[in-house]
């Protein structure tokens, strides 16, 4: 594959190199000496910062230049003649790297003839062979360096002195300074021949052009001032430092020139040192940042392009959009998972371009005749914002002008349409880490100001309703359109490339409300499932399965099994599943070994295994085995069945959930106690010198570690009697059990004991001397004096239990915000590192220069996407389709 | 203390030098050109090492490295020689 092809011109090399004095000057358009900018009838000031020949920002001016009016000139450079040179801080290392290889004297290189040849020739050749320039740059270095080991010139013999450089710009030799001008004359010395060893060029630089004697003046464009509505001007933050430069600059002209003390002058000259540096960079360190009369750093050049506020993050690699917008987002379960509510202000505001054509000319005129915001029976429907003119021009469509606006379409002309009911749409939640954070969804318009959404995307966005909020963007062109539809589309992303498994499926709720439904195969009245069915308007409800009384009635397994496959085959252990020793398979007793059977759930309960999100066995089958279309279809019904089976039965929890008997309370205790007192026959078999120090530990260590394990022994059976007295007739049980929410863990902090608190995974051991409380003697190391916490949350703890769960708690809280902060900068990074890489037609990897990165696609060529858990074939699930189908003959 | 054989390391894997005739093919195989295959030093100690055997590997071969891979098992990657 050429990967050239189609590309017309390449960029064969880019120089860069310092511009000189002279060069300067040929490029200003004028020289600026006032530091005054508009007189007082606001006209720019000849030869001031705002000189007209520097181009134009007031609309009727014209550029003095070239003539060009605001839209039409871009602007062009003035320059500032500096009275006296300075020194330009982005360069100081390379002033410092020529002075010190340099002689004092003559200014030749600190080298023998000889050695210098030798190393000039190396350079050109290194040059000649096109040898990166980083190399180079080393080797000029290195070159640099063994030069300024010699004490003594080689060539005139003159002894040479340490140069010393004064952060950020101040040069000393042998405790004297050095002024720029001495440093400039010094640079001019250093013959061109003994550059190029040095790593510079002298056809195109020479040293002493690092010492700036012309000062180049940006155009206004780049600096424009700002009318406030009061009237005043407000400058730019570059101007207000030119202005600091030529104030500067003047009094030191003004002073050297009539002969003012040395003093004077040198402090002057200090002054526009400083001025022009923090000109450049004004964080530079060692020099306070100058500062706006507000009090305020000002912005100037480097600050314009570093970091992430700087040009290149902010408005090179990233760039603001139209089309787009934003708003809180809110759930609406009736809503297919492909789909987004748009509220109907923003579905007025967001606009799809529709070409005229012959064959379409009659809608678009009636659409355009209905103006911008037209209604039908006070409901919704799409009207047209602006219609283009084959030249370019933009005609807005208003209420007035709708009609006559209409009438003058052609073929040719580009309308664009409001949005309606589903046109296809990028929908997006930051921070956007996985490609599943921006899917493609179908319009639905609705009343309102949020984005709404299916619950079951909330995963792959990461999204919840607390006030989050989500980017929405209008594709404009039909190929975008048909791309993001195949390849965007919330359906053709339940299964990520992440972990190889469903990303989208019940959540919460649906969980819990599934559960009810097929737990132990409950039956319904008619009145029941009517109520279940009710929000699934689609579908008939199913045959019933029983006839009590000559009530007919349904069973919960047959409700769900209406939504599956009729050929569906599976076996697996829900999430409710006890781990038995021995697993009696079908016929468990928990009813947590799911089997179905030609698209019948025979036994089994339906939870988070079953169908969650991250964790639905079905829902994987489903979109490997039937389709995008057959998962997106079973769970979008699948969810609302869910929520009218859980708004049936109700469901509610509370801290009552996590009663106990008294009985079990007294028996936590006891554990409690025995724990405590297990860990106080350690301490003193510890001090009594009796432990014994397991293998590659200290006798310390092997204390801790065996106290930890006691006392996390003395949580899990706490948790243990616990969970004895909280059955599946229990909410929050049923859900931590099936997935739905919370785990055993928090139940047992409620309703047994919290535990053991750690802090950097040990038990906490700082805060006074010897003790973490002034409350326990010097060196105790019991249970309660290293924050082990007895009480539960219902409970209450005691203050001192407290305080050590805040310890717990605040390092929790910590280290999450440490963490993203410190992941996001990686992925960053390895996102920058990683992005020109593709895998091409023959599977290899290959970044843009077509060299190969792999041989294969992740070594095995397999897609995550479609692998099961990131294996390509999943043996067990082969294996149960060919006993199906072997049975079946 | 003998001298330590890199090629006896548990992290270094397996390298053979591919055949001057058998370069073509492989190169044909995997449609790229020798200049576009990953890079391996003349000097890297591996190679240093296979010299002691083949003799001198001139810049411009190919090493065929056989590693462990976490997703395939084993993987089979190739590398150009090159001098400083």
């Amino acid at each position: 594959m050429k990967r050239s092809a189609g590309v017309s011109k390449r960029v064969g090399s880019i120089k860069f190199a310092y511009m000189s004095p002279e060069e300067i000057r040929n490029l200003s358009a004028t020289k600026i000496i006032t530091p005054d900018t508009y007189d007082d009838d606001g006209f720019p000031i000849d030869m001031g910062l705002m000189d007209t020949h520097l181009g134009v920002i007031e609309p009727g001016l014209r550029c003095k230049t070239c003539g060009g009016r605001v839209d039409q000139c871009s602007g062009h450079f003035g320059r500032i003649e500096l009275a006296m040179p300075v020194i330009h801080v982005g360069y100081v290392k390379e002033i410092k790297k020529f002075l010190r290889s340099t002689c004092r004297e003559c200014g030749k290189l600190l080298l023998p003839k000889e050695e210098k040849e030798e190393y000039q020739e190396q350079m050109d050749q290194m040059e000649r062979m096109g040898a990166d320039s980083l190399d180079i740059r080393k080797l000029a270095k290195d070159i640099s360096k063994k030069a300024r080991r010699n004490k003594v010139c080689p060539h005139c013999k003159a002894e040479q002195q340490k140069i010393m450089l004064d952060k950020p710009t101040t040069f000393r030799e042998d405790n004297t300074k050095l002024t720029p001008k001495e440093v400039r004359s010094r640079l001019e010395k250093i013959p061109d021949d003994d550059l190029i060893p040095l790593g510079m060029n002298p056809d195109v630089v020479r040293p002493e052009w690092l010492v700036l004697s012309v000062l180049l003046v940006p155009p206004v464009t780049v600096r424009p001032s700002i009318t406030l509505e009061s009237g005043d001007r407000s400058e730019d933050d570059l101007t207000h430092k030119l202005v600091d430069i030529l104030r500067i600059n003047q009094r030191l002209r003004e002073n050297r020139d009539i002969g003012s003390p040395q003093l004077i002058v040198e402090d002057l000259w200090d002054l526009l040192q400083y001025h022009v540096t923090t000109y450049f960079d004004n964080q530079t360190s060692g020099i306070p940042p100058a500062r706006h009369r507000s009090g305020r750093t000002l912005k100037t050049l480097i600050q314009r392009l570093k970091g992430k506020e700087g040009r290149f993050r902010q408005n090179l690699s990233g760039k603001r959009v139209n089309f787009s917008s934003r708003t809180v987002i809110s759930p609406d379960p009736w809503l297919s998972i492909n789909e987004v509510g748009v509220p109907e202000k923003a579905a007025r505001e967001l606009t799809v371009p529709l070409n005229v054509t012959a064959s379409n000319i009659e809608y678009v005129r009636e659409l355009v005749a209905r103006g911008p915001e037209p209604t039908e029976r006070g409901n919704y429907i799409p009207g047209a914002n602006y219609i283009i003119r084959p030249d370019g021009r933009r005609i807005r469509v208003t209420e007035t002008n709708a009609e006559t606006v209409a009438e003058k379409l052609e073929p040719g002309f580009v309308v664009e349409r409001e949005l309606k009911d589903g046109d296809i749409v990028l929908f997006n939640r930051q921070p956007s880490l996985h490609k599943m954070s921006m899917m493609a969804h179908e319009v639905k318009i609705v009343p309102g100001k949020t984005f709404r959404l299916n619950l079951a995307v909330c995963p792959p966005y990461n999204a919840d309703f607390d006030g989050d909020e989500m980017n929405l963007h209008v594709l404009q062109s039909e190929e975008a359109r048909a791309e993001a539809k195949v390849i965007m589309r919330v359906q053709e992303n339940i299964l990520s490339p992440r972990f190889g498994g469903p990303i989208i499926g019940a959540i919460q709720d649906h969980i819990s409300g599934l559960f009810f439904l097929t737990y132990k195969d409950p039956i319904f009245s008619r009145r029941e499932v009517v109520s279940i069915f009710s929000n699934l308007v689609t579908d008939k409800i199913p045959e019933p399965a029983e006839e009590i009384d000559g009530n007919k009635y349904w069973a919960g397994k047959d409700i769900f099994s209406h939504f599956l496959p009729d050929d569906l085959n599976m076996h697996f252990r829900a999430s409710i599943c006890e781990k038995c020793d021995e697993c009696i398979e079908e016929d468990c007793e928990h009813d947590a070994y799911v089997v179905i059977r030609d698209g019948k759930l025979v036994t089994g309960t339906i939870d988070e295994d079953a169908v969650g999100a991250f964790a639905g066995n079905i829902v994987d089958k489903l979109a490997r085995d039937y389709g995008n279309d057959v998962a997106r279809e079973f769970i979008d019904k699948i969810t609302t069945i869910a929520l009218g089976s859980i708004t049936l039965r109700g469901f509610t929890t509370s801290i009552q959930d996590e009663d106990v008997p008294p009985k079990a309370t007294k028996q936590i205790s006891a554990v409690m106690d025995k724990a405590k007192s297990k860990v106080r026959k350690l301490v003193d078999a510890y001090q009594d010198g009796e432990l014994e120090g397991l293998p590659g530990r200290s006798l310390e260590e092997t204390l801790e570690v065996r106290i930890m394990k006691e006392l996390g022994k003395a949580r899990d059976e706490a948790g243990n009697i616990a969970s004895k007295h909280l059955g599946l007739g229990n909410n929050a049980v049923v859900m931590a059990r099936t997935g739905a929410r919370a785990s055993m863990l928090n139940l047992t902090q409620m309703a047994g004991s919290l535990g053991q608190q750690a802090v950097r995974g040990e038990r906490p051991k700082r805060g006074y001397e010897e003790r973490t409380l002034a409350h326990f003697k010097k060196g105790e190391l019991g249970a309660e004096s290293r924050g082990f916490v007895k009480s539960s949350y219902k409970d209450g703890l005691n203050p001192l239990e407290y305080f050590f769960h805040s310890m717990g708690g605040r390092e929790g809280l910590v280290d999450t915000a440490v963490r993203t902060s410190r992941s996001g900068y990686m992925q960053r990074r390895l996102i920058n590192a990683l992005e020109d890489l593709m895998v091409s037609h023959d599977e290899t990897v290959r970044n843009t220069a077509n060299t190969i990165i792999q041989f294969e696609y992740g070594e095995d060529g397999i897609d995550p996407q479609r692998s099961k858990g990131g294996i390509a074939v999943d043996m067990d699930d082969v294996m149960t389709e060919f006993k199906v189908r072997k049975g079946g003959e | 203390m003998g001298k330590f054989n890199v090629m006896k390391h548990g992290f270094v894997p397996e390298h053979h030098l591919v055949p001057k005739e058998e370069e073509e093919k492989i190169l044909k195989k995997l449609d790229v050109s020798k200049q576009d295959l990953p890079k391996i030093l003349k000097t890297d100690p591996v190679i240093q090492h296979m010299e002691k055997v083949h003799g001198d590997i001139e810049e411009g071969r190919m090493i065929e490295v056989i590693r462990d891979s976490a997703t395939a098992g084993m993987a089979k990657v190739y590398r150009l020689v090159i001098g400083r």
